[in-house]
């Protein structure tokens, strides 16, 4: 047969040409998408999904009426240029049942000049209604501007009182009169501390049963910041500071009054503190305390268990020259020594400090593990909080940002520049640049980050907490006692929020309200709790009121899983006694009282 | 007879193959041999233009036509070439104790070094402080003093000699070296990310320093460098990156005049001016700035490793790793005169 040698057609001959042609324009396109990596951050994009939370957050302030607005203060007009950032503190928010009817109540600050606090009174349906103004803690901001709120019951009567700091005013002290309203006894008991503090917490440091109060305070008692003599008000130096107002602790006589004894106890830190937390950082028993400072060295006192304290910050912790603003406790690892959350500031392109999650070595000193969890980067921070949102036994990290939110101009170049000119004075406001109406890390997301393996990721927008506003005050807690906590927000010169917590799935949870009785105060603040469930150690503390300008829920609820019993409870009371519990049915909250516990 | 185009195709294949000329065979051969070069040397050439790494000239400051050495600071730099004396803690000229001694300062350098070497900090440093002592402007022995404080972490002594030192003479020199002081003393900041702006506050000490050097001397290599790098460092959104920039192009500019003495720099130099660009984002104009210095400087290690780094991460990697605040600067100047790459 013969071989038939086809001539090669013009239309063939087209062919090829363009098949040549293609195969050139994918050779470039390859070439080009090497050089762009389009192809990269497609991929990547696709890494970047999470997967869903296992519950869903919605803002229902307007149905549980507690849509208010913050109000700033507006301080001397010496402060003209930096007024933004000197207003930028005082939305608070503070949870406890006033009214002892079992549900969650909350304080709601407001901090501008004659305008009104809030109290409101949880109606057990969903709902809310503020009867500040009956109660009597509404009208707070006719002298100086509130700050921060803490409810303790001082007297151990069983009624939480509230204690409310403010600044170039005297703290006030509200004793709770059982009948839904509170008297201000401020001068009797020898509370009113002038000065200009942001936090304060409840906790029995001397360990006599009644409940001390420790204030941290920020500007000088002497600047009365509505009629100021001097301009030379602010940090001295932004890494170093150490010319802040005194801290405060005020010891409970027993007999209705208190007497300051920082100074002699060596805890008048002159840092600035931007807010206080007290646990039982060595598990020795005891109460220290955690200053989470502004413009540098963050303090750890240890209670010596003796009513002193000691200073072992250079040993517990790495040198620091952050912006402290927030501190909380838990026990991340089941080891029963408590693990620390710390915001500071972090501004891409300007100044990444990263926030802290402090780990406990157990050996008296603390290692910083943000950056390995991905907790760090959380931008302007102010409140956090560690919490389980969807009781798997896991802690999520709840972290509030945001400074000011303003304008579309940047002061973060004006600051940068000021911050890092030698000798420039900056304790005086008057070398501050006008921040006019520019932002300064303003409109910010809030974090949540969840536990994913063997990191966290930030879920906040895909759970639904989609705000922008500057927020402060963090306060976490049960209001409808389903056992699934909400998130109260107070947010600067903005509306207040409460983000209900819609759980996808039901998983099983054990809630425990401690009171203390004999050498404990009342309030078990300090008591520590452990639960043993599957296996599994889960500890927990009762909290003094850690966290800026907040106060959460003082009831512990330890999420199970799919766990429908727990094998035992474990209570180490604030006066040593440890009680022992079985059987406690899971899904609903058990009130434990001190000596009768034990199984 | 009207034919459609089908019809016409149709005829054609209906036609009894002709008995085919050889020629035309050849020529339809021809046609495709010619076809399929063409084809291949477009795709070669589309292939090189896609891959092939194009460099484009940069563009740099324009120099004065006459410019020496010493317009560039290094004047002395035969001075700092010349090769240690063999052993000199045996050496028969070494005093007992150090003497600021211009004769001996090449000696005392050396010998401070090997004491240092020996485990004597102390003394060593002694007889390297007299050798600068000796030669305020000699940067060999400055910079081998200031090398050996920092070193040890002797920021203190560091900052009070070449203070007064600066203070003292007031040379070009002098002052440069307590620019590069500040440089050294981020050191002492806490580490990264604490003590940002302990590092920033030096390091516009040593900015505001240099910008006086180069007011009277605007073709200073190492005090163009210097201060390119410190802009270099700062956080991107503060506004440096165009000074270091500036600064750079410089000193990538001045590599020509230099090579003459040394070529060490020149690597350094393209590989600091491409950082800048690299850390705005602009990476082609990075890239190319590392081929053009890779042109000059064909297997500098710097460049290589620059050119190596994945794209999409170059941003990340200028920002935490090569220039950012944390990151430390080495202020050793041997690379300005040192033969050889």
């Amino acid at each position: 047969m013969e071989n038939e040698h086809k001539p090669t057609s013009r239309r063939q001959m087209l062919k090829y040409t363009a098949q040549a042609g293609l195969g050139l324009v994918a050779v470039g396109a390859l070439g080009l998408a090497s050089r762009s990596d389009w192809l990269g951050k497609l991929i990547s994009l696709q890494q970047k999904s999470t997967g869903l939370p296992s519950f869903r957050l919605r803002d229902i302030s307007h149905q549980a009426g507690v849509a208010v607005t913050h109000q700033k203060v507006l301080l001397d007009h010496k402060l003209d240029n930096i007024m933004p950032w000197m207003a930028s503190v005082g939305a608070a928010v503070s949870a406890a049942d006033y009214n002892n009817d079992g549900f969650i109540d909350v304080f709601v600050s407001s901090s501008g000049h004659n305008t009104a606090c809030h109290l409101f009174r949880n109606n057990g349906d969903g709902t809310f209604t503020d009867v500040a103004a009956q109660a009597g803690v509404a009208d707070l901001n006719r002298e100086g501007g509130v700050m921060d709120a803490v409810w303790g019951d001082f007297d151990n009567d069983g009624w939480p009182d509230l204690y409310v700091v403010k600044w170039s005013a005297p703290n006030q002290l509200f004793r709770n009169n059982r009948d839904g309203t509170f008297t201000d006894i401020t001068g009797s008991s020898g509370t009113g501390y002038r000065g200009n503090g942001n936090a304060a917490i409840w906790f029995d440091y001397n360990e006599d049963g009644l409940l001390d109060l420790y204030i941290g305070n920020y500007f000088r008692p002497e600047n009365d910041l509505w009629h100021l003599h001097t301009t030379h008000i602010m940090h001295d130096d932004f890494e170093h500071a150490r010319n802040a107002g005194p801290n405060v602790l005020y010891r409970n006589n027993g007999d209705g009054t208190f007497t300051n004894v920082a100074p002699q106890l060596g805890v008048d830190d002159r840092g600035w503190t931007l807010d206080v937390g007290a646990c039982d950082l060595f598990n020795t028993g005891h109460m220290d305390l955690y200053l989470a400072n502004d413009f540098g060295q963050d303090m750890i006192y240890k209670n010596n268990g003796d009513s002193t304290f000691t200073n072992v910050t250079t040993h517990a912790l790495p040198i620091d020259t952050r912006k402290g603003m927030n501190v909380d406790f838990a026990d991340l690892d089941g080891d029963g020594y408590p693990d620390i959350y710390v915001a500071n500031i972090t501004k891409p392109g300007y100044l990444v400090e990263g926030n802290f999650l402090w780990h406990n070595n157990r050996d008296g000193t603390f290692t910083d593990i943000a950056p390995t969890l991905w907790v760090d980067q959380g931008g302007w921070g102010w409140g956090g909080k560690f919490v389980d949102l969807d009781n798997d036994g896991v802690m999520e990290i709840v972290a509030l940002n945001g400074f000011v939110s303003a304008g579309s101009g940047d002061y973060w170049f004006q600051l940068g520049t000021m911050a890092t000119t030698p000798g420039i004075v900056i304790d005086d406001s008057r070398n501050w640049p006008p921040i006019g109406n520019d932002s300064i890390s303003g409109y910010e997301h809030s974090r949540l980050f969840a536990k994913q393996g063997d990191h966290y990721v930030d879920i906040a927008e895909e759970a639904g907490m989609t705000d922008l506003y500057d927020g402060r005050g963090l306060c976490i807690a049960d209001y409808d006692n389903d056992g699934f906590p909400e998130l109260f927000v107070a947010n600067q010169g903005a509306p207040f929020l409460l983000y209900k917590n819609y759980p996808q799935q039901r998983n099983h949870w054990l809630g425990l309200r401690l009171i203390g009785t004999g050498r404990s105060n009342r309030d078990a603040i300090g008591a520590r709790v452990t639960v043993t469930a599957g296996g599994h150690r889960r500890v927990k503390w009762v909290d003094p009121g850690s966290g800026f300008a907040s106060q959460s829920d003082r009831r512990l609820v330890f999420g199970l899983g799919a766990l429908k019993s727990i094998d035992t409870i474990e209570i180490r009371w604030p006066d040593g006694r440890v009680e022992y519990a079985k059987g406690l049915p899971t899904d609903r909250y058990h009130i434990l009282r001190e000596g009768e516990v034990n199984a | 007879m009207k034919l459609t185009i089908k019809g016409q195709v149709e005829e054609r294949q209906a036609l009894p193959l002709p008995g085919r000329s050889p020629r035309r065979t050849h020529r339809r051969r021809a046609m495709v041999i010619v076809l399929s070069v063409l084809v291949l040397f477009v795709a070669a050439a589309g292939g090189y233009l896609v891959f092939h790494p194009r460099v484009q000239p940069l563009s740099l400051p324009a120099l004065p036509a006459h410019l020496g050495i010493a317009d560039l600071g290094l004047a002395n730099w035969q001075d700092y070439q010349r090769p240690f004396p063999a052993d000199p803690l045996s050496n028969p000229n070494l005093s007992q104790s150090p003497r600021a001694n211009v004769a001996l300062a090449l000696l005392e350098d050396a010998a401070g070094q090997a004491l240092i070497r020996q485990g004597q900090l102390d003394r060593g440093l002694a007889y390297m402080q007299a050798a600068a002592q000796a030669e305020p402007d000699n940067l060999r022995y400055t910079n081998d003093y200031r090398l050996a404080l920092r070193d040890h972490g002797r920021y203190t002594e560091e900052e009070t000699f070449f203070s007064h030192q600066a203070q003292l003479f007031k040379t070009p020199n002098t002052v440069i070296s307590l620019a590069l002081v500040y440089v050294d003393e981020m050191r002492a900041c806490p580490k990264p990310p604490d003590g940002l702006v302990c590092q920033a506050q030096n390091s516009s000490h040593s900015i505001s320093i240099l910008d006086d050097v180069l007011a009277q001397h605007p073709y200073n290599i190492i005090a163009h460098y210097a201060r390119g790098l410190n802009h270099l460092y700062w956080p991107s959104l503060m506004g440096h990156l165009p000074k270091a920039q500036v600064d750079l192009q410089y000193a990538v500019a001045l590599t020509q005049p230099l090579e003459s003495i040394s070529r060490a720099f020149t690597p350094q130099a393209y590989a600091a001016l491409g950082d800048v660009f690299a850390k705005d984002g602009q990476i082609d104009t990075a890239r190319n700035v590392w081929l053009n210095g890779e042109t000059v400087a064909p297997g500098a290690s710097i460049l290589d490793s620059r050119l190596g780094i994945p794209q999409d991460q170059l941003v990340n990697e200028e920002n935490n790793s090569l220039r950012g605040l944390g990151v430390y600067v080495d202020t050793d100047l041997t690379i300005f005169w040192k033969s050889g790459r």
